[in-house]
């Protein structure tokens, strides 16, 4: 399994930075962790996640935990939205570090 | 107009777009046939169900052949031609004679690469999520093409939809920007929704809106792409919230959770920013225009806000403000008492002279301007020729000097800074036709009670950053400029390291657009606001700046009747978004 959930935290502060060991183990690995916030509650969850993963695994392993349909939620990371093709090596981000996704429900509107 | 696409299949091969009716796509195809013959390239097989869709227009019934439908007829003409031949191959698997039957070693190299090109790619197996070609999935490549005279060809009209299952919605059409990293994708799903009348969402917004910047090929950029920041619909929705509003001063945690969104760009070096704001199922447009007026330095006392407190007025007024948000706010007298300096609580509220109980003498005089403006705003009302003509008179005793003209002064929209709390803020939002207005002078009393004038603003020549909102509905949107002034300032703190109460403000305008005849139309709405407003700002501006008379309402009638003609023909064509 590429990606993992290791861990939910409601709504506690998640570090940019992991700390430095885990930095090290991850960069080892070549993994990075990935935290997706939810929109309503602010609940983080965690993933560690390879370098080629694309988030399309993640985004569903997320929707499936929260019981929600994938298609609903939007992803964004600093206001651009995560494509579910893309993998953190196309967005240039690097192992041993951590990422905060938002996670928003989609609009429609007429 | 002649396209030859390249599209990736595992077999090299060559699409080439006609426009409809076109005789010469046999003469084409046999030129090109023969231009490669003399690149000794052998023509293994020649689509013929694509040249028959060619010549009429992509019918609906047309389903290019995927790679094992044409392997499985080359072996049905294999078996046919061996069992004429005393042959009959029997003992070949399937899987042997399949795609790469007739296929020359190298086409058989090449098309191993494609396979093992990108090995995190072929892993993914998702019923939910499978990248495909057009080709190979069986939809008509989508094109974009104008003709010359600005139409839309034919040949994208759908055939009627036949309804998405879950998993079909979410099967990818293409991403977007084609030429650049791709940053939306667009689903079958948000297609099924513009053929079949459906509310837009946020990736079709945003579709549109980019569409508008990047075009369709490589070198189609729009002129003002540099001088436009786009935001996502979402960008509103994160500054809106409610959340730790009561918060010490200089503190909004909903800018913090929007602070790197902009890292990229400066703002304030941008001419226009984009903001599409969904709001109970409606969309509606947000325009900044000229951000960097607001780094210009305030001439008077800050801003007061709900959350920003601070001790710069005098405590009298500090506490007059505090009543009145205790008080019942509908009552204009109260309010523009409390509003007047507080010298001037000595004169009782019902001396003093407002425009829509008494009249000033002097503004009588002068009101010819006025009745002229109130006519040709073919407005029968008695009580918008005086307001008119009270407006008229007050800007010219303020140009006079007039020492007596003070008093009134402080009622008159022209001199006032705005003063923006919430409460006035919804307070105003109870008349939606209003408008505030404010140029010019800046140093009267530090308070002054903004009036609510039905006149014209100067977008253009005025040095101001304004914030305006289009809507088809038609409504004021007075919160949407509250929350986005309030961010152009954190803003301004944060990447230009200014000071909030230094900041001049950014001023309202609910620009009078055409509305939308229906209920489903307001994204399409959205997209062409903004479309006009990038095209032609100048003139655009010139259009909204003016408060639309009934005249231009009919006018507005007719031109939305036009817009819905082209936006409808558009409308089936799910691409054409301009």
């Amino acid at each position: 399994m590429d990606s993992q959930l290791i861990s939910s935290s409601g709504g506690t502060k998640v570090d940019e930075l992991p700390s430095e060991d885990e930095a090290e183990d991850l960069k080892a690995s070549n993994k990075l962790k990935l935290v997706i916030q939810r929109t309503n509650d602010g609940e983080k969850t965690e993933f560690i996640l390879k370098m080629t993963t694309p988030f399309i695994k993640v985004f569903e392993a997320w929707s499936k935990r929260f019981h929600v349909s994938p298609r609903t939620q939007r992803f964004l990371f600093q206001g651009e939205k995560v494509l579910d093709q893309s993998t953190p090596k196309m967005m240039e981000w690097k192992a041993g570090r951590s990422y905060v996704i938002d996670n928003m429900i989609g609009q429609e509107g007429g | 107009m002649i396209r030859v696409n390249i599209i990736q299949c595992a077999e090299p091969s060559i699409l080439i777009v006609l426009p409809s009716g076109s005789t010469e796509a046999s003469a084409l195809i046999d030129a090109v046939g023969a231009h490669l013959r003399t690149m000794n390239e052998p023509i293994r097989y020649i689509d013929k169900f694509a040249v028959a869709a060619l010549s009429s227009n992509y019918p609906a019934e047309y389903k290019p052949d995927d790679t094992r439908a044409r392997a499985a007829r080359e072996k049905e003409r294999q078996q046919h031609s061996g069992k004429r031949n005393g042959e009959p191959s029997r003992n070949r698997r399937p899987s042997d004679v399949l795609p790469d039957i007739g296929l020359t070693k190298e086409a058989k190299i090449r098309k191993k690469e494609k396979v093992d090109g990108d090995p995190t790619q072929s892993k993914l197996n998702f019923d939910s999520f499978r990248r495909r070609s057009h080709r190979l999935s069986g939809v008509p490549p989508v094109e974009y093409e104008m003709l010359d005279n600005g139409q839309p060809s034919s040949h994208a009209v759908p055939a009627p939809v036949p309804g998405l299952s879950a998993a079909e919605r979410n099967e990818l059409l293409f991403p977007y920007p084609f030429f650049l990293r791709p940053e939306i994708n667009v689903t079958k799903g948000d297609r099924y929704r513009v053929q079949s009348n459906d509310f837009l969402n946020d990736t079709l917004i945003e579709f549109g809106l980019k569409h508008l910047l990047y075009g369709n090929a490589a070198n189609e950029r729009h002129s003002n792409a540099d001088r436009v920041h786009l935001f996502n619909s979402f960008f509103f929705t994160k500054i809106a919230t409610r959340k730790g509003l009561v918060m010490p001063k200089g503190v909004w945690p909903a800018y913090d959770s929007v602070r790197r969104w902009t890292r990229n760009a400066n703002i304030f070096d941008k001419e226009l920013v984009v903001v599409p704001i969904n709001e109970s199922y409606h969309w509606y447009l947000a325009i900044i225009y000229n951000p960097k007026a607001i780094l210009k330095e305030r001439k008077t006392t800050p801003l007061r806000t709900e959350e920003q407190e601070d001790d710069s007025l005098p405590a009298g007024e500090s506490e007059t403000l505090k009543q009145a948000r205790r008080h019942n706010y509908h009552d204009d007298t109260y309010l523009d008492e409390l509003m007047m300096p507080a010298n001037d609580k000595a004169i009782p509220a019902g001396d003093r002279l407002r425009s829509d109980d008494s009249i000033d003498p002097l503004d009588v005089i002068d009101q010819t301007d006025g009745d002229i403006r109130a006519s040709l705003r073919g407005d029968s009302e008695s009580e918008v020729e005086i307001e008119a003509g009270v407006s008229n008179g007050v800007s010219r005793m303020s140009l006079d000097g007039d020492p007596s003209g003070e008093l009134y002064n402080a009622d008159a929209s022209f001199d006032a800074p705005p003063l923006i709390t919430d409460t006035l803020t919804m307070f105003r939002q109870q008349d939606q036709r209003s408008v505030s207005v404010s140029d010019g002078d800046r140093s009267g009393s530090p308070v002054k009670k903004q009036k609510l004038a039905r006149s014209d603003a100067d977008i253009l020549d005025s040095d101001q950053c304004w914030i305006m909102t289009f809507d088809s509905l038609g409504t004021a949107h007075k919160a949407a400029h509250t929350h986005i002034d309030r961010w152009l300032k954190f803003e301004a703190r944060d990447k230009l390291g200014k000071e909030i109460d230094t900041l001049s403000d950014a001023q309202y305008w609910e620009a009078t657009v055409p509305q939308q005849p229906n209920f489903s139309d307001c994204g399409l709405y959205l997209v062409h606001y903004a479309k006009q407003m990038l095209d032609r700002p100048e003139e655009m501006l010139r259009f909204i700046q003016v408060r639309t008379t009934r005249e231009c309402h009919l006018q507005a009638d007719l031109y939305s009747a036009a817009l819905l003609c082209r936006i409808t023909s558009t409308r089936n064509k799910p691409t054409m978004l301009s």
